[in-house]
């Protein structure tokens, strides 16, 4: 085991103003099957010193490996530091003494056994729901942190799962979840083979799937595909990304950027899902903080320094140099989807969507393809399975047409696109609809 | 590290063995709005073992101690006899054994962090100047050392340099907003920065979004267009590359990045007008995508994905060739020490033809020039896809007329390249970073090509 304090105050010895040190010690094991085949099993090992050195308003982050010749290595670092310029936008690690909450990760998440078993598991269960092809990805990941700075020691252990699932119908045509805990017990509620059956059952109901039509259309969003619009927006709600201009938060603070029925956090401090954090990157205690309260902008998400410069308080989410959101939730309503969307006169009920991009990520203008179950809606029935279709709108405008968001809550988190969230159904009215020529 | 030693273990306990290690050294410096950020540095290696027995296994780890190496060696031949059998055939490939180094005219170590820093300040003041107030800048240089060994008696070492530099621009007048993003890349030294003229080549580019706020739309409707090499090199990237990967035509990639409009009998039909060539070629020297050798330890080599308007070839690793009786192309790549092989684009581009950009503006009696994109997207078959334009001009007459604000190709990839009937001179490529695999890995590509006419196209 690595002694970060040691580090810390060898770096200070040396002249390094602030310092912090992480070790991270991750074991992380991984099955991917395709064609309703396991393709590979795969285990990532890593052990891990993250280096964050400061000295007269500079910056330097750097990442080591071997803790024998540390010594000559800070000199070399803090030499650099010294022909670096200052950095006015720099205002230090955070000085306050924390405490911590009390987090006991869960034991019994710990030795699950081997992935396959939950591989076949998925398979199997999206099979008997009359699919032909399954596709997926399991992660299992334990992570041990032991992080100081000048101010703070924190450690914690994590340990948490990740699955997705996408399974195909005779006609080729998809249905996909994907989910995140850190609480064995959903294991046995939402484990790999109810995500499966979800995908399965998803791909059911889209049966041949019809080319889809362009024009306005009420949207029900299924966690999942909301997750996407969540995850891309609320990294533009970090202080950093918001400080450049370049972000549709930008100058916004106590302004309307939703609807009444938007309440969105941050909250890392949700246990169970695999977004908890104890502490941030800077040894901060995290907490759950309001990004968007019925519809206003209420905070950014900062770390110390991004806080000082906006004469505010760490909202412990750094990211040393770009603060970022944790684990996103979403305040749920008091209807159920299924109510929702058997009030919906005419309008579509989407899965999953990918590949959102903004021409226009100061006002907000984007577009994003739906995909993994797009259902065309009439007098609240699913008439028709969709493809072919995307979402070309504005996220600000998206967010202000909120009608409605459903009691239940999801985990959701999926590859690259979905940072794990809990989040409801959401309704949003009149959203643009293209397709191609 | 003693790769030998570790080689030998795999040799005895499996039907084939790999074991890499990959040395990284990078160094990053990032400008926001006037300010350097920070440095980031780190020289960081690994070692990953991939084994093939039952299935394939992939264990990595990057720790020095040798108890720890010879445990995950160990670990991965036990995980590769799992009980779920695969049948995986690889394809039969020569042993090769080689010994090289990418040339740096200016060499890393050389250019000094005083002279980056100026470089990033001069270009970020200069764009200050223009008013445009919204700036982020980052170059990056990384030496990788790459060692790889396989259980068939290839063992090649490596050393790649390269240079990044992005730039991320935006402009605002009375709540009107234009973004500019461009990467440039090269395997190479600090010649880089006179190679690529990066710093005019940043400040004309971004100057252009003053011009482009004040452009109006045109009423939609049928039209020809041409696009420029932007343009030309993100939809061969998109809709040749992609769905060209053999492990996403098979359904590898299914869950994530999803599948391909192209089967594995696809090959021969036609996917657009006998103009249309479409080319991977990861033998270009001092391109961002280059590669010697691939992942697997298989020779490089250019190939015609599409050729005069028909499917030709896939992108191939040895477990695809394999499966299609073939030689693997050289496909196979990996993002970092502890990620596993996939199969990857390198330098996509469109082949270049025999007309000039005048010739082709000349014949259009209405339409647009788009020369480079904003957003993009495209669906994860790679058949439905966006393109809206950030400089784009009016054709009237065969001249070029006032510029048009965010002009819209959303369009399918058997339409696009069916609708070409032009293709110039010209060639150009941009950089990138292509993202695919879970966990997600981004590797270094160039994307590019001429200016291309498409004719009759729906324009929003």
């Amino acid at each position: 085991m690595i002694d970060t304090e040691d580090i810390v105050n060898m770096s200070l010895k040396k002249g390094a103003d602030e310092v912090v040190v992480s070790y991270v010690e991750s074991d992380t094991k991984q099955i991917k099957f395709s064609n309703n085949k396991i393709d590979i099993e795969m285990n990532y090992l890593t052990k891990n010193i993250y280096l964050f050195l400061t000295k007269g308003k500079k910056v330097l982050f750097t990442e080591i490996q071997k803790e024998n010749d540390l010594s000559s290595k800070l000199d070399k670092l803090l030499k650099i530091l010294d022909r670096m310029p200052v950095n006015d936008d720099y205002n230090g690690i955070n000085p306050k003494k924390q405490t911590y909450a009390e987090h006991q990760y869960d034991g019994n998440l710990e030795n699950i056994g081997d992935l396959s078993y939950f591989a076949k598991l998925a398979i199997d269960g999206a099979m008997e729901r009359g699919v032909t092809r399954v596709s997926g990805i399991i992660y299992h990941t334990t992570t041990d942190i032991l992080l100081s700075t000048n101010y703070n020691t924190a450690a914690d252990r994590n340990i948490s799962m990740n699955y997705s699932v996408r399974a195909f119908n005779e006609f080729g045509y998809p249905g996909q979840m994907a989910f995140h805990t850190s609480d064995h017990r959903d294991l046995s509620t939402r484990g790999p083979d109810s995500i499966a059956q979800d995908a399965a059952d998803f791909a059911m109901l889209v049966g041949e799937a019809k080319s889809g039509n362009s024009g306005n259309f009420d949207v029900l969003f299924h966690p999942l595909c909301f997750g996407s619009l969540v995850s891309y927006s609320i990294y533009m709600a970090n202080a950093f990304i918001a400080d450049t201009g370049m972000s549709i938060f930008a100058d916004k603070l106590g302004q309307k950027v939703g609807s009444e029925k938007m309440t969105l956090f941050d909250d890392p401090t949700y246990t169970g899902g695999a977004g908890f954090r104890l502490f941030d990157d800077e040894a901060s205690r995290t907490r759950k903080t309001t990004v968007i309260e019925k519809g206003i902008l209420k905070n950014y998400l900062h770390n110390h320094s991004t806080a000082r410069k906006y004469n505010t308080e760490t909202t412990g989410n750094a990211g040393l140099v770009v603060p970022k959101a944790f684990q996103p939730v979403m305040e749920n309503g008091e209807r159920s989807y299924a109510d929702i969307l058997s009030d919906m006169k005419k309008g579509l009920f989407i899965v999953n969507t990918w590949y959102t991009r903004f021409q226009d990520v100061r006002n907000g203008d984007f577009s994003t393809i739906p995909r993994d179950g797009i259902f065309y809606i009439e007098n609240g029935e699913i008439v028709e399975g969709w493809n072919g279709i995307r979402i070309s709108d504005n996220m600000l405008r998206i967010f202000s047409n909120i009608e409605e968001v459903s009691s239940e809550t999801e985990k959701v988190a999926w590859w690259d696109e979905v940072i794990p969230s809990i989040l409801p159904y959401v309704l949003v009215k009149d959203v643009k609809i293209t397709k191609s020529y | 590290m003693d790769i030998e030693k570790y080689l030998s273990n795999l040799e005895k306990e499996s039907r084939y063995g790999e074991i890499r290690i990959m040395k990284t050294k990078i160094n990053s410096l990032t400008y926001k709005n006037g300010i350097l950020v920070g440095i980031e540095t780190s020289d960081v290696e690994g070692i990953a073992i991939r084994v093939l027995n039952n299935n394939f296994s992939f264990v990595t780890t990057n720790s020095i101690h040798e108890s720890d190496i010879k445990r995950a060696v160990e670990r991965a031949i036990r995980i590769s006899k799992m009980k779920e059998k695969r049948n995986v055939l690889l394809s039969h490939e020569k042993s090769i054994k080689d010994d090289y180094r990418v040339d740096e005219k200016k060499k890393i170590e050389d250019f000094q962090l005083e002279e980056k820093i100026s470089l990033l300040s001069d270009i970020d003041k200069k764009l200050m100047e223009n008013n445009l107030q919204m700036r982020i800048l980052n170059i990056k240089d990384k030496i990788q050392e790459i060692e790889f060994a396989n259980t068939e008696g290839t063992m090649i070492h490596g050393i790649i340099p390269n240079i990044y530099y992005f730039y991320y621009v935006g402009a605002l007048e009375n709540g009107n907003f234009e973004q500019v993003s461009r990467e440039y890349g090269m395997t190479g030294g600090y010649e880089f920065v006179n190679e690529m003229n990066i710093m005019d080549r940043t400040v004309d580019e971004s100057k252009k979004l003053l011009k482009i706020l004040k452009a109006k739309k045109i009423p939609e409707g049928k039209m020809d267009v041409i696009v420029g090499p932007e343009v030309s090199g993100i939809v061969a990237h998109e809709s040749s590359g992609h769905p060209m990967e053999a492990d996403r035509v098979s359904g590898r990639e299914g869950a994530q990045a999803g599948e391909s409009f192209v089967k594995f009998d696809s090959l021969g039909k036609r996917v657009g007008s006998d103009v249309v060539n479409v080319i991977d070629d990861p033998t270009i020297e001092k391109s961002f995508g280059y590669m010697k050798y691939d992942f697997e330890g298989v020779k490089t080599r250019k190939k015609y994905l599409y050729k005069n308007g028909i499917i030709n070839e896939f992108l191939l690793n040895r477990e695809y060739a394999g499966m299609l009786g073939l030689e693997s192309n050289g496909s196979a790549r990996s993002s970092s020490w502890n990620l596993e092989p996939i199969i990857r684009m390198s330098n996509t581009y469109i082949e270049p033809g025999n007309y000039s950009l005048e010739e082709m503006i000349k014949d259009v009696k209405y339409g647009i020039l788009m020369n480079s994109f904003t957003e993009w997207n495209i669906d994860d078959i790679r058949y439905n896809e966006k393109y809206v334009g950030r400089e784009a001009y009016l054709i009237e007459n065969g001249e070029i007329k006032d510029p048009v604000r965010r002009p819209v190709i959303e369009t399918t990839t058997t339409k696009f390249y069916s609708s070409v009937d032009a293709v110039s001179k010209d060639l150009e490529f941009f950089a990138g970073t292509c993202g695919k695999g879970d966990p997600m890995q981004g590797v270094d590509v160039w994307m590019g090509g001429p200016y291309v006419r498409l004719r009759d196209m729906y324009i929003r």
